[in-house]
């Protein structure tokens, strides 16, 4: 008696598409294509999140011979797709013009607006509008692609310095260092924009 | 003033961070998905049509590092032996140039 998809354990789903069976990846594909994007829209522009997510499923596939149960299946996956999204940006920083388009008063209104809100409401309703997505862009693109992707998970995700190197496979002391230096590097980025 | 700068950029800072999190509702073209199996089956196929030239490669490729330690043997020993084949034909040569053969000079009769 042949068992149903849904009764196949992960473990049984990743061996059979190991072994030749291609359309079960579907599932894989269905139940983790939230999870997934939710990394790729953080971490890549908003223009390269469609073909960095096909990259990265595309990445998972290729790699499941290689994929050694230790930290469970989700783990690995975040870990493939953070290393998918660095190497995008890495290829859109090797290509990219350096245009820095100079602030608007769109912009300037909305830094008067957050350094002097006086209620949190005033200030979490400053911070979702579309001016501070694009000055985090502006600031995202004034780093390298090695500070953008260590600020943006030990910063703005709150990673551990441990945790952001297993992610990327670089040393602690490496993924430390970077991120110091590309907090400092926001911040005089930050310090320049107000005066 | 510079105090008041930090307070300032620190401000900003935390605006950039609820800024970041909200690009989790960024929406994404449908479709994606069947792009990604589209892709994923013709890899497998192209895959699975490798013809046996290519798996001789692979074959070889995985034999490599066995290739290496062969060579690196076979080496050792000859240094060992101080082995000299121009030395040693000629040796052959001369002491019975009526009945050299080119097989004797490798053992082989």
């Amino acid at each position: 008696m042949s068992l149903e998809p849904e009764e196949i354990s992960e473990e049984e789903i990743i061996n059979r598409i190991i072994n030749g069976n291609v359309n079960l990846y579907e599932q894989v594909l269905q139940k983790y294509e939230g999870y997934v994007l939710t990394i790729v829209k953080r971490h890549v522009p908003t223009n390269m999140i469609e073909d960095t997510i096909q990259e990265a499923f595309i990445r998972i596939y290729q790699s499941l011979p290689g994929f050694k149960n230790q930290g469970g299946f989700k783990q690995w996956l975040s870990t493939v797709t953070v290393r998918t999204c660095y190497d995008c940006l890495r290829k859109l920083y090797r290509s990219r013009e350096q245009v820095m388009s100079s602030m608007t008063e769109d912009y300037m209104h909305w830094l008067d607006k957050i350094t002097s809100a006086e209620s949190g409401e005033k200030f979490h309703q400053a911070a979702r509008q579309k001016e501070a997505k694009e000055i985090l862009d502006k600031a995202l693109k004034h780093l390298s692609a090695e500070e953008r992707i260590v600020l943006e998970l030990v910063h703005l995700e709150g990673y551990s310095g441990k945790e952001a190197a297993k992610l990327l496979g670089w040393s602690t002391a490496n993924v430390k260092i970077r991120a110091y230096r590309s907090r400092q590097k926001l911040r005089s980025f930050l310090a320049e924009l107000l005066h | 003033m510079k105090k008041r700068d930090n307070e300032k950029i620190d401000q900003i800072e935390k605006a950039l961070k609820i800024a970041y999190r909200n690009r989790d509702n960024i929406e994404v073209n449908a479709g994606w998905q069947t792009d990604v199996m589209r892709q994923i089956r013709n890899l497998h196929s192209s895959e699975s049509k490798s013809t046996p030239f290519w798996a001789l490669g692979r074959m070889a490729c995985q034999l490599m590092p066995m290739t290496c330690l062969l060579i690196s043997m076979v080496c050792v020993g000859l240094l060992a032996t101080d082995f000299n084949p121009e030395y040693e034909i000629a040796a052959l040569f001369i002491n019975s140039p009526l009945e050299y053969d080119y097989f004797l000079s490798f053992n082989l009769m």
